[in-house]
């Protein structure tokens, strides 16, 4: 159930695949090159994906204990 | 009718070691080989960086992405799968001329000329004494067999680095490739912990890798030293990255050396003084004899054309379980990427956890650059407007952790052939405590990581048979010949009993070549008697 939610979340294979189309355009390069971010930028990226883990970590246990 | 002194089946790493030994000692060499190949595909890629050619050309859907994408490879290809559209060829045709059923060993097979070797990573590590012996392998013998296959696929390593007591212990190397942004962080994080980090029994250098740091020429061929131009997950370029098609290229120049193409090896039969082998060629049945026959078609496909030979039954098998951490560089952030760099593992690193006993665990690091935004994209759960910008962002700092985890045999590990003679049947279980240990492994490898700021994001097991490492299917005698037989041999992995959490393509070419040695010392014992 909770695999299936957070499936549910990523995107669908048609929009990956345009996605990669468009990725695979020279005209539309530029929008998909890294990006660097500047030092509030990453502190903010860094606090999301420290957040984004502590917020997971539980739901990864639950997972883990379904599985078994 | 004698057609060669050895018939090598399968062109892949072991194989085409084996045929160049053979070649070697002066005795003639038929391989016979399925041989698919994508000549036309390499020829779409232009020359220049991943970066530049991402700009500039408006044909790259060819090699990046592949006519044949869609819906459904789009859910499909998996985040480190490495066959990018120009490697399609090396699984072609495998899933239905080598069938194999099982509900959990999802193994990769090849066709291809150069078999797996052809999408090979270039992991080149070396086995350590204990691991030789606990293979099975003759621990004295290996160390030339290594120094001989090093100087002849060109090896790059850095005989200094932590990690080089556990994989590179052979000192005939080219030096070390140069590393990129990301790596060159984590090496500096990690020395400035050094002792702290030996303390948790972690150990990280740069990774041994079968590419040349410096361009070299024999009589035939020609190799340069790696380009850094990103691309080596769709082109060979400069061939700098060993492939066993070279290794085949060069012996046709050669006069004892017959390459054979379209050929499926089915079965075998030994006589007195030779063996008939019988492989299918567009849909009849040709039969090749030889003095000896030298088995390189894999662990997987060896043991299937054996039990083909004796009527059915049941073989082991053995394969690395492997997991990625995706994790993060936290001294990357604000950083840019600098696009001059190769696609390959930068650094590996050698833990040994306190529950392993003194057995390693083993992982490769790869920063994520080349391998398409779209993938990444679709590993996040988000939707494509923010999963977009945060890949962006992450690139950077992005680092793939591939871990292996030692693999030991069991009686829930097997594969047997099915009543229409040629299906393998696979059956795949591990057991609690070794489904425990690997779980273990990753958390020490995790508290590892975090160490030295490689923070871990989320783990990512991949399906049992995915490592592509796979051993254990036969049985050899000290001779390496296939046990009942005095001319077959085995050269590829099928006689290994046990596989080390380490890339074996090294050790199995090594292995091929000292086995082709022994199948040269049988017929030529013969020619003076």
């Amino acid at each position: 159930m909770l695999a299936m939610l957070i499936d549910a979340l990523r995107p669908g294979a048609p929009a990956v695949e345009r996605l990669a189309q468009r990725e695979t355009d020279p005209a539309f390069a530029y929008a998909f090159e890294p990006i660097t971010p500047g030092p509030f930028a990453a502190a903010a990226l860094l606090l999301l994906i420290a957040a984004a883990g502590a917020a997971l970590a539980p739901l990864r246990l639950l997972l883990r204990r379904s599985i078994e | 009718m004698i057609e060669a002194d050895v018939i090598v089946v399968g062109s892949g790493p072991a194989g085409a070691q084996a045929a160049e030994r053979l070649c070697a000692s002066g005795l003639s060499v038929l391989m016979l080989d399925y041989g698919n190949d994508a000549p036309a595909a390499r020829a779409t890629i232009p020359a220049g960086d991943f970066a530049q050619l991402r700009r500039s050309d408006p044909d790259q859907r060819a090699y990046f992405l592949d006519e044949r994408f869609s819906d459904e490879s789009a859910r499909n290809d998996r985040l480190g799968a490495h066959f990018t559209a120009p490697r399609a060829f090396i699984v072609r045709d495998a899933a239905n001329l080598l069938p194999l059923r099982s509900k959990a060993f999802s193994p990769v097979q090849s066709l291809a000329l150069g078999g797996l070797g052809a999408g090979w990573g270039a992991g080149a590590p070396t086995f350590e004494p204990f691991e030789l012996h606990a293979a099975g392998l003759p621990v004295d013998e290996m160390a030339y067999w290594y120094d001989e296959t090093i100087r002849a696929i060109g090896v790059s390593a850095a005989p200094d680095d932590d990690t080089a007591p556990y994989l590179a212990r052979s000192g005939a190397v080219q030096p070390a490739a140069a590393i990129d942004e990301n790596a060159t962080s984590l090496l500096g994080a990690y020395a400035a912990k050094r002792d702290s980090m030996h303390a948790l029994n972690f150990y990280l250098g740069r990774a041994p890798l079968a590419m040349l740091t410096r361009s070299i020429a024999n009589g035939v061929q020609r190799r340069d030293a790696n380009p850094y131009d990103d691309m080596d997950f769709y082109g060979d370029a400069g061939r700098s990255i060993y492939r066993p098609r070279y290794t085949v290229e060069a012996l046709l120049h050669g006069e004892r050396f017959t390459y054979r193409t379209r050929t499926l090896v089915r079965s075998f039969e030994e006589h007195e003084r030779g063996v008939t082998v019988r492989a299918s060629e567009s849909g009849t049945t040709t039969a090749y004899r030889a003095r000896a026959l030298v088995l390189a078609a894999g662990a997987i496909n060896s043991a299937r054309i054996v039990l083909a030979s004796r009527g059915g039954g049941r073989t082991p098998i053995l394969c690395n379980p492997m997991s990625y951490l995706v994790c993060v560089n936290r001294r990357m952030f604000g950083r840019p990427a600098n696009g001059r760099r190769h696609s390959l593992a930068q650094l590996m690193a050698v833990h040994m956890p306190e529950h392993r006993g003194g057995e390693r665990v083993v992982a490769s690091f790869y920063s994520y650059r080349s391998l398409m935004q779209y993938r990444l994209v679709r590993a996040l759960p988000l939707p494509v407007q923010l999963g977009l910008p945060a890949a962006r962002l992450l690139t950077s700092s992005l680092t793939l952790v591939a871990v292996h985890h030692p693999e030991r045999g069991s009686p829930k590990k097997f594969m047997e052939l099915e009543p229409d003679g040629w299906t393998l049947r696979a059956h795949y279980e591990r057991s609690p405590d070794e489904l425990s240990a690997i779980r273990r492994d990753l958390r020490s490898m995790k508290t590892a990581l975090r160490s030295f700021g490689c923070v871990p994001l989320t783990a990512l097991p991949t399906p049992d048979g995915s490592s592509i490492h796979y051993a254990g299917t036969l049985n050899a005698d000290a001779a390496s010949t296939l046990t009942g037989c005095a001319r077959v041999f085995v050269a590829d992995a099928s006689a290994w009993k046990s596989l080390p959490a380490k890339g074996l393509t090294l050790t199995l070419m090594a292995n091929a070549r000292r086995v082709a040695a022994a199948a040269a010392a049988l017929l030529g014992s013969e020619e003076h008697s």
